[in-house]
């Protein structure tokens, strides 16, 4: 018996220590620059880290959601990293501030796609690894806590991707916090336009949850549809992750919607939609927020149930811009992303590219490393990169495109999708979508 | 051999090694580096949480799965006051516990109909409903929360002196509350209820005590947590991941025993802390050792290290595998 509980011990602790030593080998915590100095990046052991990070590297503190729900948003954060800091770093030897070379060294933190680790790990980033700039990467989850963090020790910190109304609303005015958002205005202008290109009853029924998308864009939308002519039925509020939305189907299909605008998770959304189709209900037009934004979702609905649904999308190869820092057009990164690693490209390479387009810009503009001369530098950036034109407004906001996109079957990946509302960006051109094809399924 | 001069010498050491260990954390404002000071506010402040959840689980045998309820609604109190009424932090922590203590005794009233499992199902579900209701109540700012601005005017040394107090004074008050007749009445249910009542504990009442200060005082420990946290959401409020870490910490550290609590914040804090190096692993890292320390250390830590060598720092324990332990206890402590 006692060698039995023995040898339990000794395999449980040797699974213990293969696990850290494999997290070790993965460069998940702490990573130095590729090409750079490995300089004092490993984590210090007790107490009495180096003071400021004197050296020659800049540190930057990159809090983003690598595992939990919101994992699929970070896909290309470290391949577009890699390939931004080599030319940083390797091709144009790091970043000149005040007459001085410094490499640019980053430091990974994974939220868990949790707002209290978040807060957690960007308190160590600043802490711990005295990093000079801050990165809260991906939806409110994340920007809301490590802004606050940002905020609370008067860290620049650099917001990439988030609602810019909500991040405003939790916490702003902010000072040491700003970013590159989108703004839920443009989105739902963007929609609304995919809508009016359709032959409907102009009836809108609302499927959004109590999350905090679903309250704001919800309550943003109803008054700018029905200034346009639309109907709305808005059944209220309900909870995320419920499983049963045939209540919800049945009060739309009564009141003859033939528009269903929606913003939910994409386990929730494929429950739904097939619940509309079991119960044989299929709008002409359904736009779905958030659910599908990449590939793997779409594939994930499974069979055609992806086809004709709408969505904003973030970025996509056939904007008309380029990017600064690594010389190619929008469509030549997606190229490369699908050459190397053989998956659709993911359209958050637009926000990952833009970080290292503005630290690039920034940074020689800073009258040293002090926190408040990196956060002016930073907020006077006023450059065309890989998302058009970049500069921040009175929010701190440097406002991105957010537009709408169909998706429909491809012929290079099996689900591709195509512009079809550019209304606040005329400058990049967009179709006509098409009408949901009926194919109720009964399953 | 040191067990034996332990236990000979038992009052003079012990206070001095606690005086000790109190004054070295008081002083450490003055040369701590600030991640450290950094650590020891989430380790005193999870400290609190802990005891108060092995005074509610370990003692009063109310195992609740609805903590979050409290560390949600004394972070709320906090927001709201500071943010929305722009009050003082002192009247809004008052306000926190008051509304902790007055919603407990609201829900005490329907969950204490229910016993054992589904009191502790009850309890989760008001933390779930109470998540829905904040993220949809336009006065709480819906899901989009706060960021907590109050919290960027204070020096990271002062909350760290709160939270020391709090962490200290939750280890006193548990102390201290056990060597009253209500502690008496919390271990004698703890070991029988049945046997606890009929020599005349008020269970009811008892237990109703003890969920009203374990509320207040989580609701306390909850807004100082955010005041260090400066960011909330209800999701992030009301998560059933606060009593998960109150559990772990609980189990692994000895429930039923005030050490344990120790123990167990001490170790949940830094595993946590040292696992964020290790993004994607750390939830398996900490679920093999929760595994790992429930099969071969059942009592926890401290209740193994109790029973091999019989040693204890803080001498209220009566042994919860102990059959018929109400009686013989009792009779210790009265001829004590």
């Amino acid at each position: 018996m006692h060698k039995i509980k023995r040898i339990i011990i000794a395999a449980l602790a040797i699974i213990v220590v293969a696990g850290m030593a494999a997290g070790c080998g993965n460069s998940g915590g702490t990573t130095a620059a590729p090409g750079g100095s490995p300089a004092g990046s490993a984590p210090a052991a007790g107490g009495g880290a180096a003071a400021a990070p004197s050296g020659d590297v800049i540190k930057i503190g990159y809090c983003a959601p690598f595992t939990g729900p919101l994992a699929v948003f970070t896909t290309a954060t470290k391949w577009v990293d890699q390939k931004c800091l080599a030319v940083i770093n390797d091709q144009n030897g790091g970043v000149t501030v005040a007459g001085k070379k410094y490499k640019i060294d980053v430091v990974y933190a994974d939220t868990q796609s949790d707002s209290t680790v978040a807060t957690q790990v960007a308190q160590k980033l600043v802490l711990q690894d005295k990093v000079n700039i801050l990165v809260g990467a991906w939806t409110p989850t994340n920007s809301g806590p490590v802004s606050a963090v940002g905020e609370r020790y008067g860290i620049p910190t650099y917001i990439s991707n988030s609602p810019a109304e909500s991040w405003i609303a939790s916490g702003g005015p902010y000072h040491w916090a700003f970013g590159c958002m989108f703004y839920m205005k443009d989105l739902e202008i963007n929609s609304i336009g995919a809508l009016d290109k359709l032959d409907t009853n102009k009836k809108v029924g609302f499927v959004f949850d109590s999350g905090v998308d679903g309250v704001t864009i919800s309550a943003m939308l109803k008054p700018m549809l029905e200034a346009k002519g639309y109907t709305v039925f808005d059944p209220g509020r309900f909870p995320q992750a419920t499983t049963d939305y045939t209540d919800i189907i049945k009060k739309l299909q009564a009141q003859d919607c033939d528009i269903v605008l929606a913003n939910m998770v994409t386990p929730d959304f494929a429950t739904m939609w097939k619940q509309f189709h079991q119960l044989g209900y299929v709008p002409k037009a359904f736009n779905i927020g958030k659910a599908v934004h990449f590939q793997a979702d779409a594939e994930s609905l499974g069979g055609d149930y992806a086809n004709g649904l709408l969505s904003e999308v973030l970025w996509d190869p056939s904007f008309p811009y380029k990017s600064n820092l690594l010389n190619e057009t929008c469509a030549q990164v997606a190229a490369d992303w699908e050459n190397e690693n053989h998956t659709q490209f993911p359209p958050t390479l637009g926000y990952d590219v833009t970080l290292w387009e503005v630290m690039n810009n920034a940074l020689p503009r800073a009258a040293s490393l002090q926190p408040a001369d990196i956060r002016t530098a930073i907020l006077a950036t006023n450059m065309d990169g890989i998302y058009g034109h970049i500069q921040f407004d009175q929010n701190q906001v440097a406002p991105v495109p957010c537009i709408t996109v169909q998706w429909h079957k491809g012929t290079t990946w099996p689900w591709e999708k195509t512009i079809v509302s550019s209304v606040t960006l005329p400058e990049i051109p967009a179709q006509t979508p098409f009408i949901l094809p009926d194919t109720t399924q009964k399953n | 051999m040191e067990d034996k001069t332990l236990r000979k010498e038992k009052n003079p050491l012990k206070n001095i090694i606690i005086l000790v260990i109190v004054a070295f954390f008081a002083s450490l404002t003055l040369w701590g580096n600030a991640y450290f000071i950094n650590l020891l506010t989430l380790l005193f402040l999870y400290l609190s949480l802990a005891q108060m959840w092995n005074l509610l689980a370990g003692y009063s045998g109310l195992v609740s799965l609805g903590q979050q309820i409290f560390v949600g609604l004394g972070g709320y109190c906090l927001a709201i006051m500071t943010e929305k009424y722009h009050q003082g932090l002192a009247l809004s922590l008052v306000v926190a516990v008051a509304v902790c203590v007055a919603f407990a005794f609201v829900i005490s009233f329907p969950i204490f109909k229910m016993r054992g499992v589904y009191f502790t199902i009850g309890t989760w579900i008001v933390a779930e409903a109470l998540m829905i209701f904040f993220a949809n109540w336009s006065f709480a700012n819906y899901n989009i929360g706060y960021n907590i601005r109050m919290g960027y005017t204070f020096s990271p040394n002062i909350i760290y002196l709160m939270a020391y107090i709090i962490g200290i004074g939750s280890v006193a008050l548990v102390f201290f509350l056990l060597r009253t007749k209500t502690g008496l009445a919390l271990m004698s249910m703890r070991d029988n209820e049945s046997a606890a009542e009929v020599r005349g504990v008020k269970l009811y009442g008892t237990k109703l005590r003890i969920f009203l200060l374990t509320a207040g005082y989580t609701g306390l420990t909850g807004a100082v947590l955010y005041l260090n946290m400066v960011y909330l959401t209800p999701d992030s409020a009301f998560t059933i991941n606060w009593t998960v870490s109150m559990v772990f910490m609980v189990i692994i550290g000895g429930m039923g025993t005030i050490e344990g609590g120790i123990i167990g914040a001490v170790v949940y804090v830094i595993i946590q802390q040292y696992l964020y190096n290790f993004p994607g692993i750390s939830m398996i890292i900490l679920g093999a050792a929760a595994i790992a320390i429930i099969l071969f250390l059942p009592k926890g830590i401290m209740g193994t290290l109790h029973s091999r060598y019989g040693w204890e720092l803080f001498s209220v324990r009566r042994g919860l595998q102990n059959k018929g332990a109400s009686v013989t206890s009792l009779k210790d402590i009265l001829m004590k």
